[in-house]
């Protein structure tokens, strides 16, 4: 129900194209996974999965901001996929390192539905912190041994590869590790909102040498691929957003009770309302927050913008997941109503790459430090 | 996608932003940025009158007219710049009833002779306009206006009253909307006049709000009040559709999220200067925490309007009701927010020369006038509650 998106015409045939091309995989039913994955390769066959990365791996060349153009098509429909982790984080990485062979190899097998990587950084009892503590790599003659464990590696149950962040004689570095190497235990647990999570044990491994990526560089990289995860995220909650408005809105207008369409109902359109303010103010953040990943933009800048829109979507994308679920009733309780999804995947954005509460802190943080 | 600071920070808006800053440091009179910093609304009419004459004479009178009107034909981001930073710097709100509603309106519905009859006195900050729209049960539902005008020969004769009438103690014209014909759908028989204030059988009856602010509405009575024809813009019973018109004139800046950001600012720096046990406020993590809440709700609306502005074009509609909905909820948990940060001292009210008062009672005193005076910003120029039946009629389809 967003007015208008504000794209130029460019951008407004790839999103077209990319809804064109998730409309049937939505409406043909099959398990979340199912459908995630087939939208994936679909989105693949037609070329636009790259969108967001340089023109020489088959992107637009216009930045990391253009990925919503996918991924917004993709949560009106509340299609779950792991673009966000094995597209967006990675091309941030890759921003740093574009002669990286490997990770490059990656990011094409991404592009193409491929298993590709995914990042590897939460750590156990450390909530969000997003700088490496307990897992620690050492030089060993022409190689490097790996030692510690990764928490709920989001999609790490299909990914050929983690780039993980470790800590090297007390700094913060980033090696791209294989999944089959000898050493790496990979335990997974399904999520609410469809997705894989998977605990990885790192058992001494032995990694070649050119496996570390970073030149002392990494909690600068670190910060910015996460930043890009989360701002990315957050034009997927509100193709979400607009999703559950809209369907709650055909809703009423069908459901009859007490003689009236519950859509006459002024105490629930005043709610719908709430729900419409919230869902353009979101995007309005989304967008500030996907163009404060142009590496002109500060660092401290772009941390506020992206926090300030993680923070406020995240609250407002459940709320409005909520709402919608209210306002159906129990027919949206049922797991045939496509409803539920939706919340569970807007539940689930609050909750990932850092929730709204440590968002929140972390501008506290920045306005603190400015004294 | 094209970002917006390409356009806010090219080489000529950079120029028009620096001008302005040096205007207002250059020739705000002390007197009226102090009181502006205390979050006064309504300066008197002596204030508002000494800026107008000097924005006229520096060419940034009526700044959203166009250059044949008198106006400097701003581009639509410098209106944007003019905006921010008269907010920031502390300038006076336009004198709005004259610059910002009625110009327009004469603009675009007023015959040649009555533009310039009446455009030159607003523009030389020389007439002073209330606005007639409001009737003790003509509120929310405007339409239902009851005063009364019937045609005898070349006037109109108008029995009856309007409310809540802002500045019409000081007022010298008002124009209103009154029913000229009550046999249709209400929105008919609407007709929108011009008339002096000073006219025989005109009637101001001030009313004291609960704040302290002083004087800032009225209830004007119209006993046989007579207007020549010639002061009836577009034609009779065409008052409905001129009146909305005006109502949503306001492109800019309804949502106040200029005022809100130097509000904020001003509230930070607060933070900053003032100790609660040898610690300054902003380090209270709660505090902060209230801060930085206020700071994301305010960039929501100013994002919004950000690309409602310069994105949205021509398309936008219904949809501009959630800036003024959005912009008029942060402005009041702001000035909630410097009320209640203020501890023991919070609850004062002050006149203005109570004798004796320290800096800190009066600023807290300031806060509160000002956290219950604004609460009129979710009340006029449509309430909250009637912004969400614009949005649901027109952004929803309901």
């Amino acid at each position: 129900m967003i007015k208008s998106l504000g794209l130029n015409e460019t951008e407004r045939l790839v999103r077209d194209s990319v809804t064109d091309c998730v409309s049937d995989i939505a409406g043909a039913g099959g398990t979340a996974r199912a459908q995630g994955h087939g939208a994936l390769s679909s989105l693949a066959k037609l070329g636009v999965l790259a969108a967001p990365l340089s023109e020489n791996l088959g992107g637009m060349g216009e930045g990391l901001g253009t990925a919503m153009l996918v991924l917004e098509p993709l949560g009106r429909k509340a299609l779950v996929t792991p673009y966000v982790e094995k597209i967006c984080v990675p091309a941030a990485v890759a921003e740093f390192y574009p002669g990286h062979e490997d990770l490059r190899k990656h990011l094409e097998s991404a592009a193409n539905a491929g298993p590709g990587a995914v990042m590897a950084w939460v750590e156990a009892g450390r909530g969000w912190n997003r700088i490496p503590k307990s897992t620690t790599a050492r030089r060993e003659a022409d190689a490097w041994r790996l030692e510690g464990r990764k928490s709920l590696v989001r999609w790490g149950d299909q990914a050929a590869a983690f780039i993980v962040t470790s800590k090297v004689d007390d700094e913060p570095a980033l090696f791209l590790v294989a999944a089959d190497l000898e050493g790496v235990e990979i335990k997974s647990y399904p999520s609410g909102d469809g997705r894989v999570m998977s605990d990885i044990v790192f058992h001494n491994v032995q990694l070649p040498n050119n496996s570390r990526m970073d030149d002392g560089n990494a909690r600068q990289v670190i910060e910015y691929a996460l930043d890009a995860g989360s701002a990315l995220s957050l034009a997927e909650a509100v193709g979400l957003m607009d999703g559950s408005l809209e369907m709650t809105v055909d809703y009423l207008k069908t459901r009859e009770q007490f003689g009236t369409a519950l859509s006459k109902m002024q105490v629930l359109q005043h709610r719908l309302v709430e729900m419409y303010a919230s869902t353009e103010c979101a995007w309005s953040l989304a967008h500030e927050a996907a163009s404060s990943l142009a590496r002109d933009v500060p660092p401290k800048s772009r941390a506020c913008a992206v926090s300030r829109a993680k923070a406020y979507i995240g609250r407002m994308g459940r709320f409005v997941g909520q709402e919608a679920l209210q306002m159906h009733g129990a027919i949206g309780m049922t797991e045939e109503y496509p409803l539920g999804r939706y919340l569970q995947r807007l539940t689930a954005i609050d909750l990932d790459y850092g929730d709204s509460d440590w968002h929140l802190s972390r501008l506290s943080n920045v306005m603190q430090e400015i004294d | 996608m094209e970002r917006l600071d390409s356009i806010l920070n090219s080489h000529d808006a950079i120029a028009f932003r620096d001008r302005v800053k040096r205007l207002l440091v250059d020739h705000l009179p002390k007197h009226i940025r102090i009181q502006v910093e205390q979050e006064k609304m309504d300066l008197s009419k002596e204030d508002q009158r000494t800026w107008h004459k000097i924005l006229r004479a520096h060419g940034l009178a009526c700044p959203s007219w166009p250059v044949e009107y008198g106006g400097p034909g701003l581009a639509d981001h410098e209106l944007y710049i003019l905006e921010r930073e008269f907010a920031l710097g502390g300038a006076p709100r336009p004198m709005i009833y004259g610059v910002t509603m009625l110009g327009p309106a004469l603009i675009a519905h007023g015959t040649p002779e009555q533009q310039q009859r009446f455009l030159p006195g607003i523009l030389e900050g020389d007439t002073f306009w209330c606005q007639g729209f409001s009737e003790t049960n003509a509120g929310s539902d405007l339409a239902s206006l009851k005063c009364a005008v019937r045609r005898e020969g070349d006037e109109y004769v108008i029995n009856g009253h309007k409310m809540w009438t802002s500045e019409g103690h000081i007022a010298d014209w008002m124009f209103g909307i009154f029913r000229t014909d009550s046999s249709g759908r209400k929105q008919q028989g609407i007709t929108f006049l011009l008339l002096d204030m000073r006219s025989p059988g005109v009637s101001v009856q001030p009313i004291q709000t609960f704040d302290g602010t002083g004087i800032e509405i009225n209830q004007v009575f119209f006993d046989n009040v007579r207007v020549p024809v010639d002061q009836r813009i577009g034609d009779e019973g065409a008052g409905w559709d001129i009146a909305k018109s005006v109502l949503t004139a306001e492109r800019f800046g309804n949502a106040e999220v200029s005022r809100s950001i130097a509000s904020l600012e001003r509230l930070k720096d607060y933070c900053r200067a003032t100790s609660l046990d040898g610690r300054p406020l902003i380090q209270d993590p709660i505090i902060a925490r209230r801060l930085v809440e206020l700071e994301i709700s305010l960039q929501a609306v100013e994002q919004t309007e950000l690309r409602f502005l310069f994105h949205a074009g021509d398309e936008l509609g219904a949809e501009a009701a959630l800036l003024k909905l959005r912009g008029t909820e942060v402005q009041n948990a702001i000035l909630a927010a410097a009320t209640d940060l203020r501890g023991p001292s919070a609850s004062l009210l002050l006149d203005e020369d109570h004798p004796g008062a320290s800096a800190e009672y009066t600023s807290a005193s300031h806060a509160l006038k000002a956290h219950m005076n604004y609460r009129k910003t979710m009340i006029y120029g449509g309430s909250s509650e009637v912004q969400r039946n614009i949005l649901a009629k027109g952004a929803l389809g309901l």
